[in-house]
């Protein structure tokens, strides 16, 4: 069964007076606990169709399906509502509140949904001691390595257990000590929580060390869709 | 803490919200200092206009009897007169001294060659005046010598006096032991400012007796407030024995209206009432320059609050819209964790609330207070008014209404950069980061 459809999809981006058509006629669907990766060239629209079925941008043309639900048709009020019950998102970088502790950053999805302080500490302490961050619930972002941060951003993501899980490449910004330990994390907690996920990286080797080892279950290339063409 | 309080100071530094509410407080409180100094002050100086004149004047001339009889169709014409009597009004120069007072006890039987001390014999006793002169002037008066009926004139001098005036002493020349009296006036306060006695005389052409000293008997408080020359107010027959030859009857007859505003009206309806010959003067012909001052005041003053809101709303525009832009990808990502864009326009709506509050709360507390401290200062260091009389105007009216405009202020100026958070568009905000 499809978690993620995409139908017909069309986009194309304005470069001062020319409109460039990214995809056209773009269909896909990503099955309920798969693992997929996003993988293109440079500019091929991977960020932008992870965006879309993230609702965070609304195609030219086409539809996106999340769980049955076609996301571009909400009202924005239900549709933040949608992303917040259904959708996790990790960014290329962290984007924590330095204002706020891990426990704080990974509780604000729980409060955004309604719960209180209380009520969010301790599936909030759960996803971060999985993540080996036990001992770091009370630190600032400013005092966190890379690999620390990008931690706790994955506990948010999966803090109101959500049905997809979007990662728009999660390492890139990382060391290489800590790229393949925060994508094997990501596996590890995807599968237990039961997430689908959908992973945007130009890096295949994270995830296809050797040839014909995939540690995820699909990898389709967005640069197959792209329409040279510009209008 | 409250999710939206969280995220209150998660958006806009702490530090933003308390310069812009140190700036509310003190635009607040200047606000409320300027209203309540013009207000009490346009209180006062319409309190003095209207006051210190007749609300109407009818020249012409009257004997005693005259005088009833015009009086008594004058009340009957319009109900709005309250009050009218007889009085004479004329400007002369005068000497005026400052003197210390020697008295003595002496015989009724002094003579120039009896030496008045060692007599003490006290059935016989009257009090004898010597008058030291330290300073004097000349000066240019406008003399009103009025009618007093029951302790109340027409004019209603008794608001710009001090302390609790006897109008009655205006025309007693003897004590009640039958003892001379000097006869007592009543002076604007600038022709007395400047000299410090206690008896002030009246030199002319008078007889040296007794009952011919004037001695100050309450000082009208006008301020700086000058139409034409400082008034003397004497007795009505006091004023006779100063008045030019050629006037030996009051020729003012001075009215009160119950409705001052409605003078001019009541004027048109006098003119056919009382036949020809009469010459009609209101308090508003006489008072009309220094109105237009005081309504050119409330313009320039005006322009000086528009000033201040101006800035106030820039001040909390610029805040926002600096927040905004800095924190634009916090915004992005709260909606991308599902913060709805309402939600997101009232952490705005909220910090600009907040901050208006604090402003409110400390400004109207400051501005209260230190009305009454400048208020005070300036109406006895410039004004010449007393102070207490600014304390008696000032009300908590201003502060309500600038109460009401500061908030009115933030909220409206909170709108535009609301509106832009609202409208970020997440995937370009996180994108920019990146």
């Amino acid at each position: 069964m499809a978690m993620i459809e995409v139908r017909n999809l069309g986009k194309s981006f304005k470069d001062g007076d020319t409109e460039n058509l990214l995809f056209k006629n773009l269909s896909l669907s990503v099955d309920l606990g798969e693992f997929v990766a996003f993988t293109g060239e440079s500019g091929c629209g991977k960020t932008t169709l992870l965006n879309m079925i993230g609702g965070l941008d609304d195609p030219d043309q086409g539809e996106i399906l999340v769980d049955g639900i076609a996301i571009s048709g909400l009202n924005s009020a239900k549709r933040a509502h949608f992303l917040n019950q259904n959708v996790g998102f990790i960014f290329q970088t962290h984007y924590l509140l330095p204002e706020q502790t891990a426990l704080a950053n990974v509780m604000l999805p729980m409060r955004i949904a309604g719960r209180s302080k209380s009520d969010a500490l301790p599936r909030a302490t759960e996803l971060l001691e999985k993540l080996r961050l036990g001992h770091r619930l009370h630190a600032y972002s400013t005092t966190m390595s890379g690999g620390e941060c990008q931690r706790v951003a994955i506990a948010r993501a999966l803090a109101n257990k959500p049905k997809v899980l979007l990662a728009d490449e999660p390492t890139a910004s990382l060391n290489v000590e800590f790229k393949q330990q925060v994508i094997e994390d990501l596996l590890q907690l995807s599968r237990s929580e039961h997430a689908t996920v959908v992973m945007v990286t130009h890096d295949v080797g994270l995830i296809e060390p050797q040839p014909g080892n995939l540690l995820i279950d699909r990898r389709i290339d967005i640069g197959q869709f792209k329409v040279d063409a510009r209008h | 803490m409250s999710l939206l309080v969280q995220l209150l100071f998660v958006i806009v530094r702490p530090i933003y919200a308390v310069f812009l509410a140190l700036g509310a407080i003190v635009g607040v409180a200047a606000s409320v200092i300027i209203m309540n100094l013009l207000v009490g002050y346009f209180s006062v100086a319409s309190d003095a206009y209207i006051n210190v004149h007749p609300h109407i004047l009818i020249h012409g001339s009257w004997s005693a009897a005259e005088s009833d009889v015009f009086i008594q169709r004058l009340l009957r014409t319009d109900r709005r007169i309250a009050m009218a009597a007889p009085a004479f009004h004329f400007n002369r120069t005068i000497t005026l001294a400052s003197v210390n007072v020697l008295t003595d006890l002496c015989d009724r039987d002094t003579t120039a060659e009896n030496n008045c001390s060692g007599k003490r014999d006290i059935q016989r006793a009257i009090r004898a005046y010597a008058f030291d002169v330290i300073e004097q002037k000349q000066v240019e008066v406008e003399i009103r010598g009025i009618s007093v009926r029951s302790d109340d004139t027409v004019a209603n001098y008794r608001s710009l006096i001090s302390g609790p005036p006897d109008f009655g002493r205006l025309s007693r020349t003897r004590d009640s032991g039958g003892n001379y009296l000097p006869t007592a006036f009543i002076a604007q306060d600038t022709l007395v400012g400047d000299i410090a006695g206690t008896y002030l005389i009246s030199s002319a052409a008078l007889a040296p007796t007794y009952d011919h000293y004037y001695r100050l008997n309450a000082v009208i408080r006008l301020g700086a407030k000058s139409s034409g020359d400082p008034l003397l107010i004497l007795g009505l027959e006091q004023a006779k024995q100063l008045a030019p030859p050629e006037l030996t009857q009051p020729n003012v007859i001075e009215v009160r209206l119950s409705l001052p505003l409605a003078a001019e009206e009541i004027v048109k309806q006098l003119q056919p009432a009382l036949g020809p010959g009469l010459r009609y003067e209101t308090w508003i012909d006489k008072e009309r320059s220094a109105f237009q001052f005081l309504n050119a005041t409330w313009v320039m003053v005006f322009a000086v609050m528009l000033s201040i809101c101006l800035v106030v709303a820039i001040s909390v525009y610029s805040t926002l819209t600096l927040s905004i832009l800095r924190n634009s990808w916090k915004v992005a990502l709260l909606g991308s964790l599902g913060y709805t864009p309402l939600r997101v326009g009232m952490v705005f709506v909220m910090f600009a609330v907040s901050v208006a509050l604090v402003g409110i709360g400390g400004g109207v507390l400051l501005g209260h207070f230190l009305s009454y401290w400048i208020g005070g200062a300036l109406y006895g260091g410039v004004l010449g008014l007393p102070p207490e009389r600014f304390a008696a105007s000032v009300t908590l009216r201003p502060a309500a209404w600038m109460s009401l405009a500061t908030l009115a202020i933030f909220f409206a100026s909170a709108i535009i950069p609301v509106r832009r958070a609202v409208t970020i568009r997440p995937a370009e905000a996180l994108r920019g980061l990146t």
